[in-house]
């Protein structure tokens, strides 16, 4: 059947890392193509399983179609092409980079605003605007990841591996790199941020270990691991061909 | 014979396709029926070949594509851009000045 062959088709120009979208619209083309071919055969008094093969024939060899898209660098997907790199270098390098942006945030917002660090007691909009910072940085940035991710390889066919290691990425550095707040609880104290390096409940600089963070590090990652299983059937909605060894 | 000559060469098909969609809208198998009938069946590409270059065509920019409903069927129509027009009076240039050279070749003895 023809439109099984465009089903081969589609597999090897994922693989071949074409953008999903001109692979979408490729087999969709080729197959109207097709029917419009069978159609004025039959037209013409070709018997319709006669007119199925010529159609195919005159489609051409699928094969040389698809080497031609591959081959071709600006149908290319840079997702496709180099997963490592936004499968794996992003998680690593956005945990830190998203940490020093939320402090900075919040001390630019200070500075503009006004609100002392010693002042006592903090005003109740900049304590609803830490904590949702706060929780930004610890709870939605892994859950937003790991759906990015996610999303990223419905269309695509990807290796295995490096989105397993991915999301075992995100899960590790969400849970290793944290923020906290401490507002003033008088007049005499310092409201704090704090960034704790941490390896489930380790705390290396300090030498310690703490059964809450230990604790936390692992409700982060089972957070994320759920996360993961939810915008999987969420997006991938069954596809059984996403994943190549 | 200068390199982008033998690139050109093998650009026939973009020739064809942006002439072929300077004067009207197409969908794919719309293009391939013009090509033929319109070189006198002396070029008639293997029909789904047509759908790389209009992919390619589209990316750089030469081609615009939409969907749209005809009597019932959705199809994927192109429609030249004004960057394409550009590519497509250059590349013309390029094919009447090596048509010349060759004539002139075809048409020339040695005394």
């Amino acid at each position: 059947m023809f439109s099984e062959k465009l089903q081969n088709v589609r597999i090897e120009m994922l693989k071949g890392g074409v953008n999903p979208r001109y692979v979408k619209r490729t087999i969709r083309e080729l197959y109207d193509h097709y029917i419009d071919l069978k159609h004025n055969l039959v037209n013409e008094g070709i018997e319709e399983i006669d007119a199925e093969l010529q159609a195919e024939n005159k489609i051409g060899d699928l094969n040389k179609i698809t080497k031609e898209i591959i081959n071709k660098k600006e149908l290319q997907s840079w997702i496709s092409l180099h997963p490592k790199i936004v499968f794996l270098v992003t998680p690593v390098l956005l945990y830190p980079l998203a940490l020093v942006a939320c402090i900075f945030l919040l001390i630019g917002v200070t500075k503009l605003s006004g609100v002392s660090v010693s002042g006592f007691p903090t005003p109740f909009w900049f304590q609803t605007l830490s904590t949702s910072v706060v929780y930004l940085y610890n709870i939605m940035i892994p859950i937003l990841m790991v759906f990015y991710f996610i999303f990223l390889i419905k269309d695509r066919i990807i290796n295995k591996s490096i989105i397993y290691l991915s999301i075992a990425l995100v899960a590790l550095f969400g849970s290793i790199l944290t923020m906290n707040i401490d507002f003033p609880k008088s007049s005499e104290e310092l409201g704090t941020i704090q960034a704790t390096l941490q390896f489930f409940g380790y705390v290396p600089f300090a030498g310690v270990f703490q059964l809450e963070m230990f604790i936390t590090g692992v409700l982060h990652l089972a957070m994320t691991c759920v996360s993961a299983w939810i915008a999987w059937k969420w997006f991938a909605k069954n596809r059984d061909d996403v994943f190549i060894s | 014979m200068p390199k982008s000559n033998a690139s050109f060469m093998s650009g026939v098909p973009e020739l064809l396709v942006l002439r072929l969609v300077m004067r009207q809208e197409m969908y794919g198998y719309q293009i391939v029926r013009a090509i033929r009938v319109s070189t006198n069946e002396t070029i008639a590409l293997a029909e789904g070949v047509i759908y790389p270059t209009l992919h390619g065509l589209e990316k750089k920019g030469f081609l615009k594509a939409s969907s749209k409903t005809v009597e019932g069927r959705t199809r994927v129509y192109y429609r030249i851009t004004t960057k394409g027009e550009n590519r497509f009076n250059v590349i013309n240039d390029q094919w009447k000045t090596i048509t010349a050279g060759v004539n002139s070749c075809l048409e020339f003895s040695y005394v």
